[in-house]
């Protein structure tokens, strides 16, 4: 007997190392910068002990380089912290366009390799929803990697949040190339586990060209059960 | 002695401006651009005998990269430079692509260096 939650963690836990190593490039390329504009610095301190005269302004930037990767470098940590924690808390309510902003910026680096420009349109009122934020994060991004697929010329897509009855929605809009049978190749099944323990449901908009994904706004906080598969 | 010239490719643009200024101060007249598309284009005006590229750039790998810039300049050299963690992951990686070297980042710019001025 495999539970529900076996087979949703071994899916999350592929992200979660899909996500690390992406934070980890992150962490590099700003190293490297760090490590060139310091490494700048010792060069243009060598050539001033040569004689040569030393450019103090040419100092100043390489000195403001260092401080903005620096800041960005304690931002991509900061992220990295929020999402090792999200596994701390099985159910959590979460303020979701807050939760989308931050999926983006975790993923940023890979959504950019794929060309994409992918931004969270805000809404008037916060929508609070309780929800198992680990596996929702798995789950959007999985919706953002079918989209990204489907992303056509413009490479902008948006994600919009919006509260229906019962529930909420998250509308991922920006699709060029949107095809009935599509759904049968890029997107998550109903069933697949991430789904189920999200009671969750993924829908397409072909009118709009749109996939939706629809969540319940308060998941119950039951135990996750053994479900045989 | 001719003077080697080398193009970087990355789209961390203060990483490869900064590259290009320490190489330059080292003998080696390197340009820099951030995007593919900027690459093709300087290779349309100017003769390189080394590209230094990233693996990992946006809309298109290194990889795909480097077989387009052949076709454009044949001859020319490479080295990519990855932030990936295993060199042995990506020297098993780049070996097919013909990569003649590949460096980790943080890159010893001594080392950098060093291998251009064998590949030329």
């Amino acid at each position: 007997m495999v539970s529900l939650l076996d087979t949703a963690s071994v899916e999350g836990l592929r992200f979660f190392g899909r996500i690390s190593a992406s934070i980890s490039h992150e962490l590099k390329n700003t190293l490297s910068i760090m490590n060139e504009s310091a490494g700048l610095l010792e060069d243009l301190a060598l050539l001033a002990e040569q004689g040569k005269a030393l450019d103090a302004s040419r100092v100043k930037s390489l000195g403001s380089s260092i401080k903005r990767q620096i800041q960005r470098t304690d931002q991509i940590i900061r992220n990295m912290n929020r999402f090792s924690h999200a596994v701390d808390e099985p159910l959590k309510e979460i303020d979701l366009v807050d939760f989308l902003e931050f999926v983006l910026a975790v993923s940023r680096r890979l959504t950019a390799a794929k060309g994409v420009a992918i931004t969270v349109q805000p809404t008037d009122q916060p929508l609070m929803v309780v929800t198992r934020p680990f596996f929702l994060h798995s789950l959007i991004w999985l919706l953002l990697e079918a989209g990204m697929g489907q992303a056509g010329k413009s490479k902008a897509l948006t994600l919009m949040p919006e509260k229906i009855e019962p529930g909420i929605s998250i509308r991922l809009m920006g699709l060029e190339t949107l095809a009935p049978e599509a759904e049968k190749s890029f997107l998550p099944k109903q069933g697949e586990p991430l789904l189920s323990l999200l009671e969750a449901k993924i829908e397409m908009d072909l009118g709009q060209k749109a996939l939706i994904l629809i969540l319940p706004k308060r998941l119950k906080d039951e135990p996750w059960g053994n479900q045989p598969q | 002695m001719e003077t080697i010239r080398v193009l970087l490719v990355d789209d961390e643009e203060d990483l490869v401006a900064t590259l290009a200024e320490r190489l330059g101060l080292r003998g080696i007249d390197a340009e820099w651009v951030t995007t593919c598309e900027a690459a093709f284009d300087m290779l349309q005006h100017k003769e390189f005998h080394v590209a230094v590229l990233d693996i990992k750039l946006p809309r298109m790998s290194g990889l795909t990269l480097k077989r387009k810039m052949e076709s454009i300049a044949p001859g020319m050299k490479f080295i990519f430079m990855t932030g990936h963690g295993s060199e042995k992951d990506f020297e098993e990686g780049t070996a097919e692509a013909g990569a003649s070297y590949y460096l980790l980042k943080p890159v010893d710019i001594e080392s950098l260096a060093d291998r251009i001025r064998e590949m030329v």
